[in-house]
């Protein structure tokens, strides 16, 4: 199984990367697409930045479902502001699908509106066939003429995914805690999320 | 900003609307054509139309707009440009721009066109070359306009120095960085707009 970051931008330096990589333990392909590959453990493989189109941020997180994306086979992604608690070898997922984090915690009449925007999965964790060609749409639905629509219409890839009807699963839930929306549980997950919280190195300690 | 503009933009929110209630569900169309035809777009729309008046001498020609989103661009062209011995077209790579900007501006001699820029490959024919979505277009793609474009073509460009948006690709610091960026053999114009939260640049020259 492949494992990956993306790395773009200021917002997390290498000791994000490192950090993750470091918390696995374990002799794995780790990768990391990035804009700049400074600082990061010479064991880490390196997937430059593939260039056209130019994304911002974790936009970049799309290009992994690009048919030309330099993996195959079995990936997981992990976002640079999760904690990983435990090695994510015994993933019980379907890998004919692309599989997200099911935010159950997300409750009320919102995520019910015809109009609503906010979406109840989020892209922390995401288990995909790298070689699955159903998951190269999502790329080659987004790299169209309504690319730049795309942008100014959604906030990130996870609603992107939702609103433009990509079918995908979702997690045990006991393989991820929410930090915000689970501080107690009775379990041990794979990996802690932060998502709405700004996250420092000494948080994912 | 013009009442009739206006008008139109609220009937093809209805439209739009409509159409999310038994078809096509695309609510955030009505929030990007509000947008588009918003108190910053119209003025700096218009401020490129006035400056390249004053530059181009001629009440004849074809130009082009790249990027043209739903057709504001090319509507401030024809106003000061009234008469049919000026061709305007307003091109975009978003299919739905076409549709709606005939809603907004069908009545303003302007032919608007789906094509991605890159596409676009021939630009002989052109007097004018027009873009005012720079800061979302790849640099290289707008040195390619400059590198296809016949000698006496001229360019008006703007870009803004507004990096906190996801789709704003190709921001610049200043307008005089972004004059130099697009290297043209003769620069008319580099001036700025300052609008309230960011600053809008423009360069016209050939």
């Amino acid at each position: 199984m492949n494992i990956i970051c993306v790395k773009f931008g200021p917002k997390y330096g290498a000791e994000f990367v490192n950090k993750i990589y470091k918390d696995l333990h374990y002799p794995i392909d780790f990768y990391c697409y990035t804009d700049n590959a400074d600082g990061l453990h010479k064991s880490i493989k390196i997937i430059p930045d593939m260039g056209r189109p130019t994304l911002k941020v974790w936009w970049n997180k799309l290009r992994m479902f690009d048919k030309n994306f330099p993996l195959s086979g079995k990936t997981l992604f992990l976002d640079l502001d999760v904690k990983v608690s435990a090695f994510p070898e015994h993933l019980n997922v379907s890998w004919n699908k692309i599989t997200f984090i099911d935010c159950h915690w997300k409750q009320g009449k919102l995520y019910n509106r015809l109009s609503n925007y906010d979406v109840k999965m989020n892209s922390s964790m995401i288990t995909w066939d790298a070689d699955n060609p159903e998951v190269h749409k999502i790329w080659d639905h987004f790299n169209t003429g309504f690319k730049d629509y795309y942008l100014r219409k959604y906030k990130g890839i996870d609603r992107f995914i939702v609103h433009e009807d990509f079918e995908y699963e979702t997690f045990n839930h006991q393989y991820i805690q929410s930090k915000k929306y689970q501080e107690d549980i009775n379990y041990e997950p794979i990996i802690t999320t932060f998502e709405e919280m700004e996250v420092g190195i000494k948080d994912l300690i | 900003m013009e009442s009739k503009i206006l008008y139109r933009a609220l009937k093809l929110s209805e439209k739009i609307y409509d159409e999310s209630m038994y078809g096509v569900d695309d609510l955030y169309r009505i929030k990007d054509i509000v947008h588009s035809v918003d108190k910053n777009h119209w003025e700096s729309k218009k401020w490129l139309a006035d400056k390249l008046f004053e530059l181009y001498g001629y009440n004849e020609g074809k130009f082009y707009v790249a990027g043209g989103w739903y057709g504001m661009m090319a509507y401030h062209l024809r106003q000061k440009w009234p008469g049919e011995e000026m061709n305007i077209v307003s091109a975009d790579c978003d299919p739905m721009c076409e549709d709606y900007a005939w809603d907004l501006f069908g009545d303003a001699d302007i032919d608007f066109r789906t094509v991605d820029v890159n596409d676009e490959q021939d630009f002989s024919e052109y007097s004018g070359i027009i873009n005012t979505s720079c800061e979302h277009m790849e640099q290289e793609d707008l040195i390619s306009i400059i590198e296809k474009k016949p000698e006496h073509t001229w360019i008006a460009f703007q870009t803004n120095n507004y990096v906190d948006i996801n789709s704003h690709i190709n921001c610049w610091p200043t307008a005089q960085l972004f004059s130099e960026s697009l290297g043209l053999k003769y620069t008319a114009c580099v001036d700025t707009l300052q609008m309230k939260d960011f600053n809008r640049f423009m360069v016209i020259g050939k």
